[in-house]
């Protein structure tokens, strides 16, 4: 890449735990790297660590955030390079600490440091909105929120964009619409993209299909963004789709189609039958 | 309907049978029997109607109970003037494509003679 253009500093949050934030971390930052960016991952959940696991790094961590403020190493140091990517790394959080470890004033001060060498810098915050997700935020001027189309994934949504309203620094936020289930939104038991976005009234930046191979890639410490192949699993294609968002094209929402459910019943009911 | 089953496939078949029978038979009826709302259909229609109730108490952080008190009050201020069928007093939020709106529904008996 030519001259460096200002980086920029995005957090992933959503309130709710256990909707994919940590998973799109992974996957958007391995997305932009693959994309030749420069990319660091910060993993804010300070006491309940995840961001290495998913990346597979978490057998190389020597140092990590609160080493870093609290002057026991250097920032370079801190930092696991990836082993796939060299313009990825990782700054790993503390997992013996509590979140009171790592204030707001210090999470800017590493993310200026970081600016100098990085074109996108994602900020992995913890669940809820407490002191966690003020030190994620604190430093960033893009946030990303993960929901999936569930009543309380949503209503968490909806007060996270209520808070990061209230912020000045962040100037834009997009949602992630994860775990969609065509199949069960065609039927009518759950919540579509559609209502969704009416509901919480914000743009959408991409949609996660429900899909077996983040669980297999989590396994394998390797994000689904980076698997390769005629056979590449949806989710693989929808991260890919979010980075080259993010870095600026114009892509088109995938539609994921499946059968219809209907015409599986309707074999199920002649399985029943030859039983 | 269906009923009586003979063996445990069977049984399955049966139910399945009167699950797609009341689908079909009634593809708007109320399957969370929610009685507060009766334009409830489908579960993500459910799960639409109740986010937004949820997400306009929220928004304005004005719980239920919070309501309730100022439905009170607002019967004591009004019967001043008027009178009013209380039991038919009707305080609800509404969205109103981008605002919410506080929506009084009051149905007056006659006005109190001696405030004219």
């Amino acid at each position: 890449m030519a001259a460096k253009t200002e980086s920029r500093v995005i957090v992933v949050t959503s309130g709710k735990g256990g909707v994919g934030k940590t998973t799109s971390t992974a996957n958007i930052g391995a997305g932009l790297a693959r994309m030749g960016y420069k990319v660091v991952l910060i993993d804010t959940d300070i006491g309940l660590r995840n961001l290495d696991i998913l990346m597979g790094l978490e057998n190389r961590i020597v140092y990590n955030i609160v080493d870093v403020v609290e002057d026991r190493c250097k920032l370079a140091q801190a930092l696991v390079k990836d082993k796939r990517m060299p313009n990825l790394c990782l700054l790993p959080a503390a997992q013996t600490r509590d979140k009171s470890a790592l204030t707001p004033e210090q999470m800017q001060s590493v993310v200026t440091e970081l600016k100098k060498e990085h074109d996108f810098i994602l900020i992995d915050s913890p669940a809820g909105i407490e002191q966690g997700f003020q030190n994620a935020v604190a430093a960033a001027s893009e946030a990303i929120v993960v929901a999936t189309p569930e009543m309380s994934s949503v209503r968490d949504a909806d007060r996270i964009i209520g808070l990061l309203e209230t912020k000045e620094e962040i100037k834009h936020y997009k949602l992630i619409l994860n775990r969609v289930r065509p199949d069960m939104m065609k039927t009518n038991d759950m919540m579509d993209v559609d209502d969704v976005l009416e509901i919480l009234s914000v743009r959408l930046l991409g949609i996660i299909p429900e899909d077996q191979n983040i669980i297999i890639s989590t396994n394998r410490g390797e994000p689904v963004v980076l698997r390769e192949g005629d056979k590449m699993p949806k989710a693989t294609l929808a991260y890919r789709n979010i980075a080259s968002r993010i870095s600026g094209e114009d892509i088109p929402f995938l539609d994921f189609d499946t059968p219809v459910p209907w015409m599986e019943k309707v074999k199920n009911l002649f399985r029943f039958g030859a039983a | 309907m269906l009923t009586s089953p003979q063996n445990p496939n069977q049984s399955k078949l049966i139910q399945w049978w009167n699950e797609l029978f009341q689908k079909l038979s009634s593809p708007l009826a109320p399957v969370g029997l929610d009685k507060n709302n009766p334009e409830s259909g489908t579960a993500k229609d459910d799960a639409k109607n109740r986010l937004k109730l949820v997400l306009m108490h929220d928004r304005t952080e004005l719980s239920p109970s919070l309501l309730e008190d100022m439905r009170d009050e607002l019967v004591q201020v009004i019967s001043k003037y008027v009178e009013i069928d209380q039991t038919a007093l009707d305080l609800c939020l509404e969205q109103e494509s981008n605002t919410i709106a506080l929506v009084a529904n009051i149905s007056v008996v006659r006005a109190r003679s001696e405030v004219l």
